[in-house]
């Protein structure tokens, strides 16, 4: 699915990601964690297309030259980022976004318009499923939205275009139990033996929601440690202290 | 050599009064107000209220008076909205023809108005020192005046067009619009080209609100990339009167707008709301200034300007509130988006309070189109992530516009290149 091989990022001569190695199948489900400030939301950022890195190294995914692609084709190919800070958008609606997002997509697979019908019938159906109201598909895509509904609006945006390879950067942050839940739900339906995730979060309960076949640290801008799931039960006992020991 | 130009089209203009107006009632009028527009030529860089604007297309050619024309039906059709009253002026004459008007309405040419006192009175109050507006007064010809005396149930499509015969030409108008005690209309006044010729239009417009009168006036500039237009509107409110003003500013290689607003009876409103695309070498000038001379008004200004490629876009947007205006609410929002390096935008909001017990706001913003949120759009899969924010800061003005034929034509007009 996405091959990272000797991944280097800096902005302004700052070098943030140093060398990352990573390679995820179809099917999988990879946690990263790490110290704030390591890299994480940048490995994201760089992965979906984000302007103002100086980037060396490769990423192939499904394939393609990720690293060659503008970020909306890599959207419409199937890769998926939902922000630690989603952005507000006056004046766009949100049901605006979601339509226009999904044809894009369905453009680029050489697929019609959705019919105004049924892509209204699955919104209203999944954003049930995300526990917002309805009132925020006509509001402007995360004005004034709380942290945890501008979470929850994320999910419902990767609900909605079913991608293939989804980036999760702290989608759990800022979320009560409850939503907690929900986050976890929304991601377990859409596991697939087609379909990767990349789930960067702080904590080891959203990895008892879901439950990851591997776990990565990312520090210093490099994976310096990877295990199975019971990697983060001890990061959640140790910290990240033993491994600068290591 | 500048100074040589302009002394002879000074005497350009001199001799049209001397030769073509015909001697009216207005007469002595005329005669101070060329003699004030002689004093200083058309404003420069140096003319308060003016220096942004670089006039030279306006200086540097002699333009003929406009000639009346003949406008073929299947040119005009359409251009014309459907469920609206209309009025259709071509190259600044009236075309009775066309105009088609209830009975709430009369429709005069303002020649044979001119005797009128009241029309008089509200000709003296041309500001002299806007030597624009002097060389208005010294030189027009025609113009509408329209009284409303009822609530309308449609609105009235003024098109004022211009065509070919109008190319390197000139045409001033005076315009009056008066809706009396209770009266309701919407007017839609369009300017259209039908030249791809350059033209001077130098229109006036008195604008008078009886008590409790309601009027909305929307203004759509749509000239060729050639056209220059000064549109100068002196507007009076009297009690309990309301007033919107929605500009749509787009086209025309020089426009400059001015609306001076006065209350002068109580409990008056009065809502300006303008988009503003200026683009290619386009300038384009608004000035508006809205006083309180009276207590319990509200006015509330709303700008959205858009500039692009090398234009120039300026906004004055100035509120006085009186000392004698007392609780009056003032608001004045001001939003920029500069498209280009090259661009320019000249923006100032100024409110000016003697009362002390007002509630005023302003705020004014210049900025770029977010790179965040177009990353956030671009990583949704959106091709044209520059379109959808541009048209997502229109959005909200555009709205303005209900009539779905009038909508998309302007719509279109306002789309940039992403
Ligand atoms: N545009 C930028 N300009 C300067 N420094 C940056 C920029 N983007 C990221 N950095 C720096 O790079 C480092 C990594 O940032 P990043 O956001 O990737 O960390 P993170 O691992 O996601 O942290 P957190 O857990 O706090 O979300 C930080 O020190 C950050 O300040
Ligand atoms: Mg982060």
């Amino acid at each position: 699915m996405l091959t990272i091989k000797d991944l280097h990022a800096a902005v302004d001569n700052k070098a943030i990601l140093q060398g990352l190695n990573l390679t995820i199948h179809p099917g999988e489900v990879h946690a990263i964690m790490g110290p704030n400030g390591s890299g994480k939301s940048t490995l994201g950022n760089v992965l979906a297309g984000r302007d103002g890195y100086d980037i060396s190294g490769t990423v192939t995914y499904q394939h393609q030259d990720l690293l060659s692609l503008a970020p909306e084709v890599r959207a419409q190919a199937g890769l998926f980022l939902a922000f630690q800070y989603p952005i507000e958008i006056p004046g766009v609606s949100n049901i605006y976004l979601l339509k226009a997002a999904l044809n894009a997509k369905r453009k680029a697979q050489g697929l019609p318009e959705v019919d105004a019908m049924d892509f209204l019938n699955s919104v209203k159906e999944k954003i049930k499923a995300v526990d917002l109201d309805q009132d925020f598909l006509y509001r402007s895509v995360n004005e004034g939205f709380s942290g945890g509904e501008k979470k929850r609006n994320e999910l419902l945006q990767m609900l909605i275009l079913e991608p293939s390879m989804i980036i999760l950067d702290e989608t759990d942050s800022g979320l009560d139990i409850d939503a907690l839940k929900v986050v976890a739900d929304g991601v377990n339906s859409l596991r697939s033996p087609e379909r990767s995730f990349m789930v960067i979060t702080h904590y080891q309960r959203l990895l008892d929601y879901i439950v990851p076949d591997f776990v990565h640290v990312l520090a210093n801008g490099k994976i310096v440690a990877s295990g199975g799931k019971e990697l983060a039960l001890k990061l959640e006992a140790q910290g990240y202290g033993w491994l600068d020991n290591a | 050599m500048g100074g040589w130009i302009m002394l002879n089209l000074v005497t350009h203009y001199q001799q049209w009064l001397a030769q073509k107006i015909p001697a009216d009632v207005l007469s002595p009028l005329r005669s101070d107000a060329m003699e004030a527009f002689a004093a200083t030529g058309f404003p420069t860089h140096k003319t308060e209220n003016w220096r942004y604007l670089r006039l030279t297309g306006l200086r540097e050619q002699a333009f003929e008076v406009m000639p009346p024309s003949y406008l073929d039906e299947a040119v005009l059709a359409p251009l014309l909205l459907a469920d609206c009253y209309h009025i259709v002026c071509l190259n600044g004459f009236l075309m009775p023809k066309y105009s088609q008007l209830p009975h709430g309405v009369t429709l005069n040419n303002l020649r044979s108005q001119l005797t009128d006192p009241a029309i008089q009175a509200l000709i003296h109050q041309s500001d002299l020192s806007s030597s624009l507006v002097a060389l208005n007064t010294a030189l027009f010809q025609e113009g509408l005046v329209i009284d409303v005396k009822d609530k309308l149930d449609k609105p009235i499509q003024c098109l004022f067009l211009t065509d070919d015969l109008g190319a390197h030409c000139t045409s001033q108008q005076r315009h009056v619009l008066r809706l009396n005690v209770d009266a309701a209309a919407i007017i839609i006044a369009e300017h259209i080209s039908l030249t791809e010729q350059v033209f001077f239009t130098n229109s006036v417009w008195h604008i008078e609100l009886a008590e409790r009168a309601n009027g909305t006036y929307y203004q759509l500039l749509t000239d060729n990339a050639k056209a220059i237009h000064i549109d100068h509107c002196l507007l009076n409110q009297q009690a309990r009167s309301v007033y919107h003003a929605y500009g749509f500013l787009n086209g025309g290689a020089l426009v400059r707008t001015d609306l001076q607003q006065a209350f002068l009876g109580e409990h008056a409103s009065c809502t300006v709301k303008a988009l503003t695309l200026a683009s290619g070498q386009q300038q384009v000038d608004q000035h508006v200034l809205v006083r309180h001379c009276v207590p319990q008004c509200e006015s509330k200004q709303c700008f959205k300007g858009l500039s692009t490629n090398q234009a120039r876009l300026i906004l004055n947007a100035k509120v006085i509130v009186d000392q004698q205006a007392q609780k009056t609410a003032a608001q004045q929002q001001l939003q920029h988006l500069l498209l280009s390096p090259k661009a320019e935008i000249y923006s100032k909001p100024e409110l000016e309070i003697y009362a002390n017990d007002v509630k005023c706001a302003h705020g004014a913003t210049i900025g770029q189109l977010s790179d965040a949120a177009l990353f956030y759009l671009k990583s949704r899969g959106i091709d044209d992530a520059r379109a959808v924010l541009i048209n997502a800061f229109m959005q909200e003005l555009l709205d303005l516009l209900k009539w779905p034929d009038l909508k998309a034509r302007i719509s279109s007009l306002f789309s940039v290149d992403a």
